[in-house]
């Protein structure tokens, strides 16, 4: 149960983190925006590993062990920052928000496949549900911005 | 067209990426996990800030509460490397999903960090009971 309520915390905070990130991207730039959030968090979680008493989990032999490609996350995630900026601004967030979640949840669910051997065939229509959902909650969304916009022109 | 595509890719990496910081919890702390995570993240932004966009690196100018980006981003690093491990990329992002759509709705309602106020519509709640509907049976499928 706690995986589950902390799931969903985590959704909370990417929403307030997406919003303090928004403020510092018009105050520096999206870059230099971004790059506050990477250092900061570089600087504390490297003085947690000391404090949490973790500290050999650094050494250069138990590095190396790891496979790389488990490294290459935040590459993609980086990756995936550009094609989004580019994506967006061609077509607009609500196509936007069904596609990402779309490629976000299919490949999620073959990669559970590939590390737990978790598949089947409930979880594709579980995957439709939640992209239905998203596209009926962002028409409703439009089009109650719509009618706000012609309310406060009248 | 192509662009529907990046966007389609773009979501592929973030699939990818919440998987594959999941595995690094395998052979590393949460905090490890943080530390590779945005320190890599950190590296290739300052190189690109620096060599493609040739600008000055700057941190400071941005008003105090800004500066909790930090703090949440391990937060959300660490709670989803976590989460993965436990019960899968998939499930871990639909439950995301909905704690996205419900602060949203709060942020929408009360006009907080300067968004323009949109009350909750009761028309909304079919799409959250589908959504959560989804959730259920990606987490139990």
């Amino acid at each position: 149960m706690i995986f589950y309520i902390t799931a969903i915390a985590n959704g909370f905070l990417n929403t307030i983190n997406n919003m303090v990130n928004v403020k510092a991207g018009e105050c520096l730039g999206p870059t230099n925006g971004a790059l506050i959030n990477y250092v900061e968090a570089t600087i504390l979680s490297f003085l947690l590993i000391f404090v949490s008493g973790n500290g050999a989990e650094l050494n250069f032999s138990h590095m190396a062990e790891v496979p790389v490609l488990f490294y290459t996350g935040s590459i993609c995630g980086l990756v995936a920052m550009i094609f989004l900026i580019i994506g967006t601004s061609r077509t607009g967030a609500m196509v936007s928000t069904i596609l990402t979640l779309l490629g976000q949840l299919g490949m999620a669910v073959a990669l559970d496949y590939v590390f737990f051997g978790l598949f089947s065939i409930q979880r594709i229509i579980g995957i439709f549900l939640i992209i239905a959902g998203i596209a009926w909650r962002e028409q409703v969304k439009m089009r109650e911005r719509r009618k706000q916009i012609k309310e406060e022109s009248v | 067209m192509v662009y529907l595509f990046f966007l389609l890719l773009a979501g592929m990496l973030q699939g990818m990426m919440i998987s594959l910081n999941g595995q690094l919890g395998n052979h590393y702390s949460m905090f490890g996990i943080c530390f590779f995570v945005h320190g890599i993240a950190a590296i290739l932004l300052i190189l690109y800030i620096k060599l493609k966009e040739k600008k000055k690196i700057r941190l400071r100018g941005v008003p105090a509460y800004v500066y909790l980006v930090g703090f949440m981003g391990i937060g959300i690093v660490a709670s989803s490397s976590w989460c993965t491990l436990a019960i899968g990329a998939a499930a871990m992002t639909g439950l995301s999903v909905i704690g996205r759509m419900i602060s949203s709705a709060v942020v929408d309602q009360y006009g907080l960090f300067g968004v323009k106020k949109q009350a909750f519509s009761w028309k909304e709640v079919p799409a959250y009971l589908l959504v959560l509907a989804g959730v259920w049976l990606v987490s139990v499928g």
